[in-house]
């Protein structure tokens, strides 16, 4: 089972399963709109 | 115990904290991928449509999760006038379900989560139940496609029966046990 601590590798998962632009880690931007 | 100095808000829902990513799914095949991932990588997830509900089921409690933004699946996908029944998905508001459902002269149920709010996440995850002056207390769940914690894709009702797209209309109790209510009941729990 991984961790969290490669978080890279986590993006990048949910970057291919919903596409790039789908993924955003900008998230305290996202919550204050 | 909770902290009793905290504010009214963290004492019922919990504090906030701040999620690690923001997932915007398109499709039920979608969110199956994501809670897959989030399960190899033990990360909670936290799906939200409007982020509206009162009771406080859209605040994320845990540091680093991941919430599944739900507001690309907004297709009122059918409205069938005979049985006064909708297929939706999870980011129809009140609102827009309600003056779609004019333009077939029929009207929503009282928009128990505000115009804004949405339909899916108020019935099911908050399991508020709409009054009706003329038949009392309603059950406007009808049938629920629903990703599992575990990734899976389950169908309530008629919808679990192969072929039930020839099903009309759709109808809450069919083959086996009422789902439904099980599923609302872990829903509401893991909401609180």
């Amino acid at each position: 089972m991984k961790s969290f601590l490669s978080l890279e590798d986590f993006l990048s998962e949910l970057r291919e399963a919903v596409g790039e632009e789908f993924v955003s880690t900008a998230v305290e931007d996202l919550l204050l709109t | 115990m909770r902290d009793a100095s905290a504010p009214l808000s963290e004492r019922f829902f919990g504090r906030p904290a701040v999620p690690r990513v923001v997932v915007f799914t398109g499709s039920a095949e979608e969110v199956q991928r994501v809670v897959r991932i989030a399960n190899k990588y033990r990360t909670p997830v936290l799906p939200v449509c409007f982020g509206t509900n009162m009771a406080g089921i859209t605040v994320p409690t845990v540091e680093g999760m991941v919430i599944v933004d739900l507001k690309r699946l907004n297709r009122i996908i059918e409205i069938d006038e005979e049985s006064m029944t909708a297929t939706i998905e999870p980011a129809v508001s009140f609102g827009r379900l309600d003056a779609e459902a004019r333009r077939h002269g029929l009207k929503t149920v009282c928009k128990v989560g505000g115009y804004t709010g949405g339909l899916v996440g108020n019935f099911v995850t908050a399991n508020m139940r709409p009054y009706n002056a003329r038949y009392g207390w309603t059950d406007p769940v009808v049938s629920l496609e629903v990703v599992l914690p575990n990734g899976e894709l389950l169908r309530t009702g008629s919808q679990a029966v192969p072929g039930f797209e020839k099903l009309n209309p759709y109808v809450r109790l069919c083959f086996g046990p009422d789902l439904s209510d099980c599923l609302e009941e872990v829903l509401v729990r893991s909401g609180s």
